[in-house]
């Protein structure tokens, strides 16, 4: 209408699209499409999803509304960018969304048609419920054929909804301030969805889909991260919003009483990195290979860790004075007995003070982002111990396991947070084991380790 | 990457245009014959001449070939990669000559596509690197910029993209057939619980699982597959189904089981000796030839000759020939050949006039025409059949001609 010239579109300053990236050959097409098709100025923020996402600036003009941020193992981007919205509106989409002529204007529109509208989104094969529509263009110049038919005739279309569960959302600021984030708890992106959308209806937020806009969604040949829901994670959810654990698939959320939930809505953006603790366990001695192997394994590029190192044996070769090799030390427990271990590892976890402790040996060697990839795996998968399995390519769907029985793992390859009853540290002839306690959260992945 | 479309009926007939602008780290394709100026634009090709065609280096060019006609122009010139594109026989061939030098075609090519699923099961029980061209999905599974569009991929499209990109790069395609294979296996799965009493749903359902190595969940399809058929009075299946149970029960490494399984469904006296030959494998231990041989009686050669390439003995080299030779892996035979030759082991598997008949059709395949006559004359000198082979081998040229000139006549 607004186009016709039959009502004024209030004018937009600008909006912020948040754009989570997960493949290369998708987030590339997907913002050539955004700065083609928004009639809005818009200002790109654009996620990598993970650490090995390859750099794409290079397809874009230097001009481009794009701000390329880098990927910060242990925290949530998503979170963190909705943290920076300056704008009314904003975007939160994946890269797997393909978009098509007016599609911004049209997802604002219930906003200025209804001041209680909060979340807004358009038609598409991301949308698991209502706004679920699988359409086959063979060409993105299909999809804008269909979209330029499609949106007169179903102009300004828009209707409540109970949930929503997409990719390509729209919001407005005010939500932020009230609603907060996504539940670092949950992992899976649609669950992360879904929650925050029903405490924005705790708000007395509506959620609204509009039907003169449709996108295009890809769909991946094999799952992605984050794309599938765990029984875990659906228990947690389960559990904070009083839903039957035995009701899934979503739909049954539609029935949901949003009047009878009593939890408070807002999750804070402030986010805090991990701090870890690094205990380094040393057990046998050889200056001149130690000074090596300190140069090439405690030189890691995660910058938040307290370094305490446990010496085992007798080391009276040892330069303890030496300040390049034990200055990085924020604590050194020594023992002039192997048979101590017990004692002086005791003594070192009195001195942690990071929420999480990853064990190194110098009988292994650990490449540089060693400490970054553990935390990653922590904290993406809400890991209680992280278990690296050896060489090898890195495994980006990391094994999750809940073990029912307890079950030694080498400590010099494991991590595990620093909750209570752990686990229990052992040692055979040659290697100290963790045992897990179990029911942990444990995640095994594979690179980054060699033996020696 | 520089690639060379070889069609069958000259471009008007490729029905794979659409692919064309899907190819990965495009940078020239040209079209063997003719090309309407107009298609030329739209899918951004180039047409070459026959004769053009031989001046050109084709080390650099992966070459796409749609005919086993094809075949004695296209290997003597040693293109980068070979892409066989299967089709069913066209009513003007002679379907037994198509069909045996489609197999020598896949046989000879680094990577198979093929828009029937009959044919892709076929080949995927033959051999590695098998795609399939079609499928059901509504949804997108990727996107390919072309020009100043961007191309909407399906979920076909998708992995055979991928796929060919793995080509290009000198990986492994497993992964991208597996995946395909979990695709098909859940599209069959989801639909039995649709056609719950559907005898070929249920048993292609069993076999995806099966290609996948979860035979413990295929068997339930089989069995469902197997009740429909009695039900509805379909008792040859008896032979069909026995045999894949018994590959199943090889696949989970039950061998006791598979062989008797296998046993139910032997008729003739040969059968029955390779029952007793099973059984006597399985008491000395050669677990491994007792697989490979279940595998290959259920026509699984892919899976047999996955299971005989790490042995070395003089059996399973010899078990090997014979599926190399099932699955016209010719050049692989006579490598093999020559290897217990010169080993001086003892050589049960093939015999001298089959030896001269490969060697034979391998030197006509590229284009050596003398040495094949002469190696299939040799074959005659011990067995006069053998001069079938000759007049197969000049319908086949005769085919091949006249593809080669209708080709010619186009430009």
């Amino acid at each position: 209408m607004d186009q016709q010239g039959l009502i004024n579109f209030p004018s937009i300053d600008k909006v912020t699209i948040i754009l989570e990236m997960t493949d290369p050959a998708w987030a590339v097409p997907s913002i050539q499409l955004l700065l083609l098709h928004s009639e809005h100025p818009i200002r790109i923020i654009a996620l990598p999803g993970s650490l090995e996402f390859p750099p794409i600036q290079q397809y874009f003009e230097k001009e481009a509304p794009i701000e390329f941020w880098s990927y910060e193992a242990g925290i949530d981007p998503v979170n963190q960018a909705l943290g920076t919205i300056e704008t009314t509106f904003a975007v939160l989409m994946e890269d797997r969304i393909m978009v098509t002529p007016r599609w911004l204007s049209s997802l604002i529109w219930p906003c200025l048609d209804e001041e209680r509208v909060m979340v807004v989104s358009p038609m598409s094969p991301s949308e698991q419920l209502d706004g679920k529509l699988n359409l086959w263009f063979q060409s993105h110049a299909d999809l804008v054929s269909y979209a330029e038919d499609h949106h007169p005739r179903n102009q300004g279309l828009w209707r409540q909804v109970p949930v929503l569960t997409g990719s390509c959302l729209l919001f407005r600021k005010e939500l932020i301030n009230e609603l907060g984030g996504f539940d670092p708890l949950l992992r899976s992106r649609e669950l992360k969805v879904v929650d925050w959308c029903l405490r924005a209806r705790m708000l007395n937020g509506q959620l609204a889909l509009c039907e003169d806009v449709y996108v295009q969604a890809l769909h991946s040949l094999e799952p992605r991260r984050g794309e599938k829901i765990l029984s875990d994670e659906w228990n947690v959810f389960c559990s904070k919003w009083g839903v039957e654990r035995n009701s899934y698939p979503l739909k049954y959320l539609s029935e949901l009483n949003i009047s009878e939930c009593s939890m408070e809505p807002f999750i804070s953006l402030i986010y805090d990195p991990y701090y870890i603790t690094v205990i380094v366990l040393v057990s046998e001695v050889f200056p001149n290979r130690l000074e090596s192997w300190y140069q090439i394994n405690l030189e890691q590029t995660y910058s938040r860790i307290q370094w305490i190192g446990v010496l085992l044996g007798t080391h009276q070769e040892q330069p303890l004075s030496d300040s390049e090799m034990w200055g990085k030390l924020d604590a050194l427990i020594k023992v002039r007995e192997v048979e101590q271990w017990h004692e002086a590892l005791e003594a070192a976890l009195i001195l942690v003070k990071g929420e999480a402790i990853i064990f190194i040996n110098s009988s292994r060697a650990y490449e540089s982002d060693y400490v970054t990839r553990v935390v990653d795996f922590m904290y993406r998968e809400s890991a209680d111990v992280v278990v690296n399995t050896g060489k090898g390519i890195p495994n980006l769907h990391a094994q999750v396991h809940i073990p029912q029985e307890p079950l030694p793992v080498p400590l010099s390859l494991t991590a595990h947070r620093c909750i209570e009853d752990v686990g229990s540290y052992v040692k055979s002839i040659e290697e100290f084991y963790f045992i897990p306690r179990s029911s942990l959260r444990a995640v095994y992945w594979t690179k980054g380790m060699e033996d020696e | 990457m520089k690639y060379m479309i070889f069609c069958h009926n000259g471009w008007g007939d490729f029905s794979y245009k659409r692919m064309l602008k899907l190819l990965p780290d495009r940078e020239e394709v040209l079209v063997v014959g003719d090309v309407m100026a107009q298609d030329e634009l739209d899918y951004g090709v180039d047409s070459v001449s026959l004769t053009n065609m031989l001046s050109l280096d084709l080390t650099e060019y992966s070459v796409i070939v749609c005919s086993p006609y094809w075949l004695q122009t296209v290997i003597p010139l040693q293109p980068r990669y070979m892409i066989a594109l299967l089709e069913r026989c066209p009513n003007d061939q002679d379907a037994e000559m198509w069909n045996k030098y489609s197999e020598l075609l896949a046989a000879q090519a680094d990577i198979v596509g093929t828009a029937s699923e009959r044919i892709y099961l076929e080949q995927c029980l033959r051999r590695e690197g098998i795609f399939l061209l079609s499928g059901e999905s509504p949804l997108t599974y990727g996107a390919v910029s072309y020009r100043q569009d961007t191309l909407f991929l399906n979920d076909y499209e998708s992995i055979w993209f991928e796929a060919l990109s793995c080509l290009n790069k000198g990986e492994r395609l497993e992964q991208w057939v597996c995946v395909q294979w979990g695709i098909r296996c859940k599209y069959y799965v989801d639909l039995v619980t649709e056609y719950p009493n559907h005898a070929t749903i249920s048993y292609m359902a069993a076999t995806y699982l099966y290609l996948l190595g979860r035979s413990p969940e295929a068997v339930h399809y089989l069995v469902n597959s197997f009740e429909q058929m009695v039900l509805h009075d379909y008792l040859d299946c008896l032979h069909s189904h026995y045999r894949f149970f018994s590959s199943m029960a090889a696949q989970t490494g039950e061998l006791v089981k598979a062989i008797n399984i296998y046993a139910v469904s032997v008729y003739s006296e040969e059968d029955r000796l390779k029952v007793n030959e099973l059984w006597n494998w399985l008491e000395h231990g050669k677990v491994d030839l007792v697989k490979a041989e279940i595998f290959r009686l259920n026509e699984d050669y892919a899976s047999a000759i996955r299971t005989l390439t790490p042995l070395n003995t003089s059996e399973s080299k010899s078990l090997l020939r014979n599926n190399y030779v099932q699955t016209f892996c010719y050049e692989d035979v006579l490598r093999l050949t020559e290897e217990s030759s010169l080993s001086h082991e003892e050589d049960g598997g093939i015999s001298f006039v089959d030896n001269q008949l490969i060697q034979g059709t391998v030197h006509m395949l590229h284009n050596r025409h003398y040495e094949a006559v002469t190696a299939i004359l040799t074959a005659t000198t011990v067995e006069l059949s053998a001069l079938q082979w000759l007049s197969e081998m000049s319908s086949y040229e005769e085919s091949a001609e006249r593809m080669l000139r209708s080709t010619a006549y186009e430009q």
